[in-house]
């Protein structure tokens, strides 16, 4: 207190920290992260095991969806990349450790270069732009049309998605089984042409995914309705039933003083006996429902335990709490008869004969994770599938994307050297070596892929797709993706991948690779990348380093 | 109690620069500012850090306060008006203790007050001259906002929004913000002679003319035609299809404490009889609405509360789209475009003003949510604007927020440089605010009026018949400096106009002379006639706005200085030369910050100081490129800056040294923080 009388306001000083990026313990913080997410990645992919706290079961994963929703991270650089990896997620449920990598790697390395900052982030900007625009463009050789009509493409993309997946731990058959159970949902959910009401819209069906812990996953099965579960209604009101009339309510029946039905004021005597009058109501009411031969009722919220009881004595199935979501996929289903299955004790299967928009997916595992990784597999499988159908083009998979862009964009930056240097007036060597580091960037997520040394990869001289080598030194028969095959490249030059920065010198010595070859057709089992996910992820993870490599303060406000 | 001292002040103003420095410039950096809630924001913006700095000190606290209120008002110059204030300081402080003219006892408040008043003098008196004769410097463009001068318009406010964006984001941003903001404006703008008002009701209702959505990168974001919709439930609008074509549509807004618009009915139950009656009568209520929907061919209703089931159904069934649980806001913003008025309840009668059209009803997702885009057809045909909607993506939360709040100052910079908005402030006409435009007499500071003026014609008794006055009531520095144009404009081979000054200073005369031999015949109510036709098209482009721009990249400053230094000379005697010394060699300070956040930095400091002060010795117009760092004449210049802005921050800045000077002592100093990077 001072002299005046008057009390302080105290304030605790902000924590400045000026060039974060080029501090120990974010560049540290950086590396683990790095470290964690590229064991993450791709089909040797190793999980990883969060216990968040003493009480709290452990979660094991390696899908960036589970791993971003338990890790803790404080770090406010990695809490903002995560941010964006999980805004991406949210709509396209892919490649969530793809931008996670890359940011962090692009990151770290493009902050290591001993070159004026401002001038490092306006070279990082002008290559993402063209890669960006490479990548949009009709001559990006890396985009393939899908036919959507062959099974074996579509079973592809789903396997790929499966296979990125560890955590489901599954044999060959198992996976095979899994991706065309997944495929022939996907496939029902779309309507034929011929619908018993042309003049409305088609719309796409709704997939619901439900997993159980304990048997085969070869019992794996989909079904085409609606699949409840049993908690919602009494097991004996149920019986197999054919064509049964349904009435949905969205509103709540359990008619309690401050939850009206219908009216929203209610005034009564308070002599009149409410509580016997409204049973007598209940009764009334669901006389009424029973004379128009309704066989279920369906609430989405709660019902009134005396109308319940009288509809169930009745021979009405009753189902309550459905939700919201429940309730709106049954609100499609009305209006058709229904067929009634009970299925393995706990669950209720409802099927419309004739018109089918609601498929369930019933995925089975033996041990309790996997069930969240299922989920999540499916969820991903299936998003990329809609996405194929919007835009049926997608990317070449396990890193031959990204070896091929680093090397369009090497080449492209040799070509327009001089404009890059009188654009922002510095020397050459500072340009090569700034797009040599961008370059090495993309082609470090496609070493994480393979989890294989540097030392072992290679590109070929014509696409500049992976190529990893065989034990004895040659290279192997096949390209990282699986759409090349040595013999068909030959003749060709073998090119080591690049070690750092510096390594620019070397380029001139590459061809260019080619661009798109319209004549070429994808090969049926060529591991492909949804085109929608993954070019999202590339403008993500650009999008997002641009922002953070432009940083020169850290500002925190400790209040 | 503490005394301040300027050296104090200096100091705080040092911390306060060090923080916004490297951000300043094209190539200027961001910093990544993380709030008490843990809300994480990547800014190169001047408030936004100082307010997430929170320099615990009750100077620094009205520093930004200053800061924020010229923040709100321009949207732009937040840190060159703290780097100059620091300037300013360094130099106040320099002076005081160099200073042999005077005792040297630092902080005494005899030099302090000396200061003030010279810098008092050199606000109100001297700077409106300076910026007068800045003004008419050839490099300063003024474009009317005419139909004839549109690609002028268009092409100075796309170099405005990319100068000022340039510095905020990295090229993979800046192109694709340039050009959205750009469009909003040129898409909205129907007559391009509304250009202001446009821009201003852009400003005024930005937050309803754009979402944001935190998934999809910069690239995806777009303009979309008519006005966009939130809804507030997630039943999909699948069941209703896209409605291309014309229809009629209603919004109903009911009073806030109104939950129940639709059923309006309170159910008595006495007998048990009671509730058949009751939903008995709402189904007949339901369907006498429907009847005078349908006979008003009504097919879309917007609702800012929920709707009951059962007239969603009836709608349903009757091929009519129901809409509910829209924002208040967004409903009260679509009325006043489409100029109906709302209903409150479905009871009311539907007449004409109630019912809006619209071209084109579509169902849109954006980040998996619904949105209508609904096109308006705006019922008068004098219409302010042609109303589009800005949908801006961007990866993360806190960089689409950035996107938004940059993409909302780039139109008040644009605002900034249409000079009647000079008078306009969102605070209404302030006289310091506008202390450019404003003479300063014994009887106090005069405001402009607001006016332009009328055009009043009149032949004045006695006069020869040759001569005849137009009265253009000018006020003002702005539209003296019109009357060249004005007096090209209504030459005409017949008649010549002179400008003369009258005695007061205040208003201008027009008097028109006959060039023509005496012996032409010709009655006065034919000459007035003529004069009135003649006159009045260049009247009505007097009345047009114009925006004033200067080449950008401190070749204003380096203007201002050379100006300022022609008119000091400490040994004449100039009562303000300590002051305008001071302001000089302040404003140097500019163009050598530009030099050393600039991307390559090729040449050192000292021969920038030496080219920089070569080229104002020889009165040669330079400025700085922002590449290299080096001195470039001005011709080679691609930045522009809005004039009005500059000497706005110029005058704020000023006013704000001189509130400092002026204080006496602080309670309770808590400890200054150290600059950054001094060990």
């Amino acid at each position: 207190m001072n002299n005046s009388g008057l009390h302080p306001t105290k304030l605790a000083e902000a924590k400045v920290e000026i060039e974060p990026l080029k501090l120990p313990k974010n560049r540290e913080a950086f590396g683990e992260l790095m470290k964690l997410v590229g064991s993450c990645f791709g089909p040797k992919s190793r999980l990883k095991c969060i216990q968040i706290s003493e009480e709290s079961p452990a979660i094991v994963t390696s899908t960036s969806m589970r791993l971003f929703q338990y890790l803790p991270v404080s770090n406010p650089y990695l809490k903002l990349v995560i941010q964006a990896v999980k805004e991406h997620l949210k709509i396209f449920k892919d490649s969530g450790t793809f931008v996670t990598y890359v940011t962090l790697n692009m990151l770290t390395n493009f902050s290591n270069l001993p070159f004026p900052p401002q001038l490092i982030s306006s070279l990082f900007d002008a290559f993402s732009i063209s890669c960006l625009e490479y990548l949009k463009s009709e001559t990006c050789h890396p985009k393939v049309q899908l036919d959507f009509d062959s099974l074996k493409q579509l079973m592809s993309v789903t396997q790929n998605i499966i296979s990125s997946k560890p955590g489901c731990s599954l044999q060959d058959d198992e996976r095979t089984h899994l991706a065309l159970q997944l495929v022939k949902s996907f496939l029902h959910t779309i309507p034929s042409p011929v619908v018993e009401r042309p003049s409305q819209p088609l719309h796409i069906g709704r997939l619901h995914f439900t997993s159980y812990e304990g048997g085969r996953v070869l019992d794996s099965v989909m079904y085409p309705g609606l699949l409840l579960s049993s908690k919602l209604c009494s097991l004996k009101s149920l019986k197999c039933r054919e064509r049964l009339q349904v009435i949905l309510f969205t509103v709540s029946l359990s008619w309690n003083k401050d939850d009206p039905f219908l009216p929203n004021h209610l005034e009564y005597c308070s002599t009149l006996e409410l509580k016997s009058h409204l049973s007598s109501w209940f009764e009334m009411f669901g006389r009424k429902l029973i004379d128009k031969g309704i066989g279920m009722v369906a609430c989405q919220k709660i019902v009134n335990i005396h109308l319940k009881k009288y509809l169930e004595d009745h021979g009405v199935i009753v189902l309550e709490k459905l939700g919201l979501e429940t309730a709106v996929a049954l609100k499609e289903l009305c209006g058709r008869f229904f067929r009634l299955f009970i299925l393995l004790t706990c669950k209720i299967f409802l099927n419309n004969q004739f018109f089918s928009s609601n498929i369930n997916l019933n995925a089975i595992t033996d041990y309790h994770n996997a069930c969240f990784i299922f989920q999540i597999v499916c969820q991903q499988a299936v998003n990329v599938l809609y996405q194929l159908l919007l835009k049926p083009v997608g990317l070449y998979g396990a890193g031959c994307t990204e070896c091929h862009v680093a090397s369009v964009l090497r080449k492209q930056v040799q070509k327009d050297l001089h404009i890059y240097t009188k654009r922002f007036g510095c020397s050459e060597a500072v340009v090569l070596s700034t797009g040599e580091c961008f370059s090495s960037c993309l082609e470090n997520s496609a070493v994480s892929l393979s989890k294989t040394s540097r030392l072992n990869l290679k590109t070929d001289s014509h696409f500049h797709h992976l190529w990893s080598e065989t034990p004895g030194g040659d290279v192997a028969n096949s390209c990282a993706c699986g759409q090349f095959t040595k013999t068909e490249l030959e003749p060709c030059i073998w090119y080591s991948l690049r070690w750092g920065e510096m390594d620019f010198v070397y380029v001139k010595d590459e061809p260019c690779p080619v661009l798109k070859n319209s004549q070429l057709s994808v090969k049926p089992s060529v591991i492909i990348d949804g085109c929608a996910s993954r070019l999202n992820a590339y403008h993500v993870a650009m999008e997002t380093t641009s922002a953070l490599l432009r940083t020169v303060l850290y500002i925190e406000d400790r209040n | 109690m503490s005394e301040v001292t300027v050296n104090f002040i200096k100091h705080l103003v040092d911390y306060i620069g060090s923080l916004v420095e490297k951000s300043y410039g094209p190539y200027g950096r961001s910093s990544l500012c993380v709030s008490a809630v843990g809300q994480i924001e990547i800014t190169s913006s001047g408030i936004s850090i100082l307010e997430t700095a929170r320099v615990n000190h009750p100077v620094a606290t009205v520093i930004t306060r200053a800061v924020k209120n010229h923040h709100e008002l321009v949207g732009d110059g937040t840190k060159t008006f703290i780097l100059l204030l620091k300037a300013i300081f360094n130099e106040l402080s320099k002076y005081i203790t160099e200073s042999s003219y005077i005792p040297q006892k630092q902080g005494t408040m005899e030099i302090r007050t000396k200061l003030r008043l010279e810098l008092s003098n050199l606000l109100y008196f001297m700077l409106p001259e300076y910026f007068g004769q800045l003004r008419a410097n050839k490099m300063i463009q003024n474009i009317f906002f005419h139909e004839n001068n549109l690609p002028l318009v268009k092409s100075c406010v796309q170099n405005l929004l990319k100068t000022f964006l340039t510095g905020k984001f990295g090229q993979l941003v800046t192109h694709q913000l340039v050009e959205l903001c750009y469009n909003l404006i040129f898409f909205s703008v129907s007559d391009i002679s509304k250009f202001n008002e446009v821009v201003q009701y852009l400003i005024k209702n930005f937050h309803l003319l754009c979402c944001r959505i935190n998934v999809l990168p910069i690239q995806l974001s777009r303009i979309v035609e008519g006005f966009v919709l939130t809804r507030d439930f997630t039943v999909p609008w699948k069941d209703y299809t896209s409605k291309e074509e014309e229809f009629n549509f209603i919004v109903i807004l009911s009073s806030q404490d109104n939950q129940s618009i639709c059923n309006g009915a309170i159910l008595k139950i006495t007998q048990p009889q009671d509730i058949e009656m009751f939903l008995l009568s709402s189904s007949s209520f339901y369907k006498s609405a429907m009847k005078a929907i349908q006979q008003h061919q009504i097919q879309l209703i917007l609702s800012c509360n929920s709707v009951s089931e059962s007239f969603k159904t009836l709608c349903y069934e009757e091929g009519i789209a129901v809409i509910a649980g829209i924002p208040r806001e967004e409903l009260l913003h679509l009325v006043s475009l489409c100029g109906i008025q709302p209903i409150i309840c479905l009871q009311e009668t539907l007449n004409a003003s109630k019912i809006g059209k619209a071209q084109f009803a579509r169902p849109i997702t954006l980040e998996a949510k619904w949105y209508i885009q609904i096109g308006i057809k705006l019922s008068n045909l004098d219409t302010l604007l042609v109303p589009h909607y800005l949908v801006l993506c961007g990866p993360t939360e806190g960089i689409c927020k950035q996107y938004f709040s940059e993409s909302f100052n780039s139109l008040k910079v644009v605002a900034s440089w249409i000079d009647s908005n000079c008078y306009h402030t969102s605070h209404g006409v302030q006289p310091f605010s506008s202390t450019s435009f404003c003479q300063k007499d014994s009887s106090g500071i005069k405001v402009p009026s607001k006016s332009i003026g009328s055009c009043d014609i009149s032949t004045e008794i006695n006069m020869p018949k040759e001569n005849y006055k137009v009265n253009l009531p000018v006020s003002n520095v702005r539209q003296q400096s019109k009357l060249g144009w004005f007096e090209e404009t209504c030459m005409n081979e017949n008649w010549k106009i002179h400008v003369m000054s009258s005695s007061y200073g205040h208003s201008l005369h027009s008097t028109l002379r006959k060039s023509v031999t005496e012996d032409y015949p010709i009655s006065s109510k034919e000459c007035e006639y003529k004069l009135t036709k003649m006159v009045k098209p260049a009247f009505y482009l007097w009345n047009y706005d114009q925006g004033v721009s200067c080449p950008g990249s401190s070749f204003w400053e380096l203007t201002l200085i050379s100006l300022l230094r022609k008119s000091y000379n400490r040994a004449t005697g100039n009562k303000n030369a300590i002051a305008m010394e001071i302001l000089a060699s302040s404003l140097f300070y500019i163009p050598i910050l530009l030099h050393k956040t600039s991307l390559t930095n090729k040449q050192n400091t000292v021969q920038v100081y030496q080219e920089l002060e070569e080229s104002l010795q020889k009165s040669l117009q330079v400025c700085m490129d922002g590449v290299s760092g080096c001195v470039i004449s001005v011709e080679e210049c691609t930045t522009r800056e809005s004039v009005a802005s500059k000497e706005l921050l110029l005058c704020n800045v000023l006013k704000l040294v001189i509130q400092l000077l002026k204080l006496d002592g602080i309670v309770n100093i808590p400890k200054l923080p150290k600059v950054l990077g001094e060990d």
